[in-house]
């Protein structure tokens, strides 16, 4: 039987020799679609951190010299003016105060100082940040339409002063953006962060003075500060905030960067108390409009009000993005560590009662075995694997290799073997399900194990194996699989992950009743089992999962011999090792989907779909898929957050694996040396990994359809048996 | 019709006549009358209609495979289309930062 095409036979019925994956229509594509997501996500990533910009309060930094600074400006009043090139400064007419707020919106406390501005009846200035504007553009709203003046106070508070001239232009017409998307309006009113007094005015601040002039802008100072930055006290405030015989003041007040409740409260004291005293109150435009002209809020065009709409939706958007990485960062820290700590406990104990004296299955298992090796072009490894399996000491063991119609003398290699022991049945191709169902058919025993033809098991691995069937119970087990060549960085990255998986995890699976995989490599049945079961499905591309969870459904145990130990041979690159993992993540997930109403039935089957389906979903499906924002928020802490603490956090991931890795090693009595490869997986297999699972997951979304598709074999774990 | 007052019968059909006689045949009484009306109407089965092979739910069908690809279609235009709008407000927020800086 074959497959022919214009006279060529390209295939057998099963196995078409189809052109090497990986360049099909759409794999460019999927790239490219890669790329851009990154590219989105490392943007919002940097506007998140550039509108996150961290800032001190502004009394800091130090006065430098002042030579350029004219001296009429220096002793003028608060307001200066450079816009027409001159710089001319004005004082607040007498008995007249300006309250200004900086730093906000806050959402706490900038409507608290609404309140008490409206109970009082009074109008004041609020320069507002940009990124905060951003945030909660309906303060800023409610401020214009209460009758407030705004002003800008930079998009995310730098020293202007420290940066260069379009830093200076970005941070100004971003606030005025997003004031404009925020209120409709356009301000010419900037107060520069970190600065106070006019008098403190120095060559460097001077100059961005000038430079907020030629955009059109008026810079205010101040002329008492309140201090409420340092929150000393509701009398102190007021105190500070008072100016000296009657004359006017702009009063530096703050609606946000900590708690406000004293600058609320000591409004609400100043206000009454400097009316008594014959103060009125003003914003900048009343009190200055008379001597400066334009100083009034105008109408925001439309093009402002949309360029000032994308800044705005891209800082929630990012902000959000954030809140979610962290938020997903939490889940899998917490996810991560609960983890390893059951699988801590579940496998140390698991271990300990294994090794004890008293342990044991029952009455040794001695009835003959038959051991199913479904075998497609394998003339490489299969001499090996059928010898080490039937020399084994087990006592009759039959050897039945399924030739699922290869074309490379697979079959007569065994044949030349010579073994007495050993049957070699040649079936239609049909895959590795059917291979198997065939093998079950033909066995001519009760006990069954499967066994990959590319796998060499220790001489008494088949007899430990069978152990476990002693319990009438138990209706499959699982082997101990390792990685036989670990010449190269790959094979030995798969060894550690090997290690773990079947040292911890599976332990912790077997305590809880629900492995969810006898490996095809090595894995023992209670024929009947396998018929409860309804035999090997084609349905999934991992049949040794969808067999072991219809095991489970059927009512049978399942449980993991660690003792029965096989050498696979691993995918030798990184191409193969995608592939098979590949295959195997949407086999999961077509088994875990296959058995879906395990969730609801009563019974075995119930009892493994509510126990088991979703602790292998979290811990096989979700928690790998999330997985990528470890090294997300790693990245970016070394960009935009404390370079050392992003390190340590990093590492600390490390160390938790890297402990894990060693409390596997010592359960499975391995040599520690290949653990120097394991802070070298973090940055590269670990990463292939999840790129696979979300490769498998856009398969299922988008329906596409899967192969099976064989793995070239070196022969390195074979050759090394003979 | 069962007339009133007439006692129920444990076949009911058992008053129908094939031919001539009484029949409580149900495959008989089910058999297709021949027809009253003139001319034939509608579309005839298939001559092979007896033969044809029976398709049976294959148990084994592939899960999550969609071989028409409508599914795939979908998804992938949903998703270019997405990043597009994302990448065309992505540009135009740089640019409107870059001309409000000019």
């Amino acid at each position: 039987m074959g497959t022919w095409r214009g006279g060529q036979r390209i295939g057998d019925t099963q196995h078409i020799v189809v052109p090497e994956p990986g360049r099909s229509r759409f794999s460019g594509r999927r790239w490219i679609l890669a790329g851009i997501g990154t590219l989105v996500l490392a943007n919002l990533l940097a506007i998140g951190a550039y509108a996150n910009s961290r800032f001190a309060p502004d009394n800091e930094g130090a006065i430098g010299p002042q030579g350029s600074v004219p001296a009429a400006v220096r002793d003028g009043g608060p307001v200066v003016d450079t816009r027409d090139g001159r710089a001319t400064s004005h004082k607040v007419p007498d008995r007249t105060i300006v309250l200004t707020f900086d730093d906000g919106p806050d959402p706490l406390w900038t409507p608290q100082v609404l309140d008490v501005l409206h109970k009082h009846g009074v109008r004041a200035t609020f320069f507002v940040i940009g990124s905060q504007t951003s945030r909660h553009p309906e303060f800023v709203d409610r401020m214009v339409r209460e009758g407030h003046e705004v002003g800008a106070h930079t998009f995310t508070h730098p020293d202007l002063a420290g940066l260069s001239g379009w830093r200076q232009r970005l941070e100004l017409s971003q606030t005025r953006s997003a004031i404009a998307y925020a209120a409709g309006v356009t301000t010419p009113l900037v107060r520069l962060p970190y600065s106070s007094g006019v008098d403190s005015l120095d060559d460097k601040h001077w100059s961005v003075v000038r430079a907020a002039g030629n955009q059109d802008m008026v810079s205010v100072f101040d002329d008492t500060d309140s201090r409420d930055w340092a929150r000393p006290g509701v009398d102190a405030i007021v105190r500070s905030s008072t100016p000296e015989d009657g004359r006017g003041a702009v009063v530096l007040l703050h609606d946000a960067g900590g708690d406000r409740s004293q600058t609320v409260a000591a409004l609400d004291k100043f206000i009454p108390m400097m009316r008594q005293r014959g103060y009125r109150f003003a914003t900048v435009e009343g009190a200055f409009g008379a001597s400066t002209p334009d100083l009034a809020a105008g109408q925001a065009s439309r093009g402002d009000q949309i360029r000032g709409g994308l800044l705005v939706w891209a800082v929630k958007v990012a902000d959000g993005t954030g809140r979610l990485l962290w938020v997903l960062l939490l889940l899998v820290g917490i996810l991560t560590l609960g983890r390893t700590l059951v699988l801590f406990g579940f496998a140390v104990r698991h271990a300990r009662r294994r090794r004890a004296r008293t342990w044991s299955w029952g009455p040794e298992v001695n009835e003959p075995v038959t051991v199913i090796v479904p075998a497609y072009n394998e003339r490489k490894t299969i001499a090996a694997a059928v010898r080490s399996l039937a020399t084994g000491t087990h006592p009759g063991i039959e050897v039945l290799v399924i030739d699922d119609e290869s074309d490379d003398g697979t079959a007569e290699e065994v044949e030349e073997l010579g073994l007495p022991n050993v049957r070699v049945v040649r079936v239609p191709g049909g895959g590795k399900a059917s291979a198997l169902n065939a093998g079950v058919a033909l066995a001519r025993h009760n006990l069954l194990v499967m066994v990959d033809a590319d796998t060499v098991v220790t001489p008494d691995a088949i007899h430990r194996l069978v152990q476990p069937f002693a319990d009438p119970k138990v209706g499959a087990v699982a082997g101990n699989v390792k990685v036989g060549n670990k010449r190269r960085i790959i094979g030995t990255w798969q060894h550690i992950e090997y290690v773990i998986g079947f040292n911890l995890d599976r332990r912790l699976y077997d305590t809880l009743h629900c492995m969810p995989t006898i490996p095809g490599a090595l894995g023992g049945f209670r024929r009947q089992a396998v018929q409860d079961a309804g035999g090997l499905s084609r349905a999934t591309l991992a049949e040794d999962t969808d067999l072991t969870m219809a095991i489970h459904r059927a009512g049978w145990r399942v449980v993991y011999e660690e003792s029965a130990v096989a050498r696979t041979e691993a995918p030798n690159t990184l191409r193969q090792l995608w592939r098979q993992r590949y295959r195997w993540s949407y086999g999961t997930m077509q088994a875990m989907w296959r058995h879906r109403r395990a969730l609801v039935e009563k019974g075995p089957s119930g009892r493994f779909g509510r126990r088991g389906l979703p602790f292998i979903a979290l811990f096989s499906v979700v928690l790998p898929l999330l997985a990528p924002v470890l090294d997300i928020l790693a990245v970016y802490g070394l960009f935009f957050l404390d370079r050392v603490e992003a390190l340590v956090a990093w590492l600390a991931v490390l160390v938790i694996q890297v402990v894990t890795a060693i409390l596997a090693f010592r359960l499975d009595k391995e040599p520690l040396r290949p653990l120097w490869a394991l802070p070298l997986q973090q940055l590269v297999y670990r990463q292939v990994m999840y790129l696979v699972l979300v490769h498998a997951a856009a398969t299922a979304l988008t329906g596409g359809l899967l192969k099976w598709q064989h793995l070239r074999r070196s022969g390195e774990v074979a050759a090394e048996a003979t | 019709m069962q007339s009133p007052g007439e006692k129920p019968t444990l076949f009911p059909m058992a008053r129908r006549f094939v031919g001539r006689a009484r029949s409580t045949d149900q495959i008989r009484l089910d058999a297709p009358r021949p027809t009253t009306r003139a001319a034939a109407r509608g579309r005839a089965d298939k001559p092979d209609v007896a033969t044809q092979r029976i398709h049976l739910p294959e148990a084994t069908q592939a899960i999550f495979v969609d071989r028409s690809g409508r599914r795939g279609r979908r998804l992938r235009r949903t998703v270019y289309a997405l990043l597009l709008l994302v990448l065309v407000l992505l540009a135009l927020l740089w640019l409107s930062q870059a001309v409000g800086v000019g």
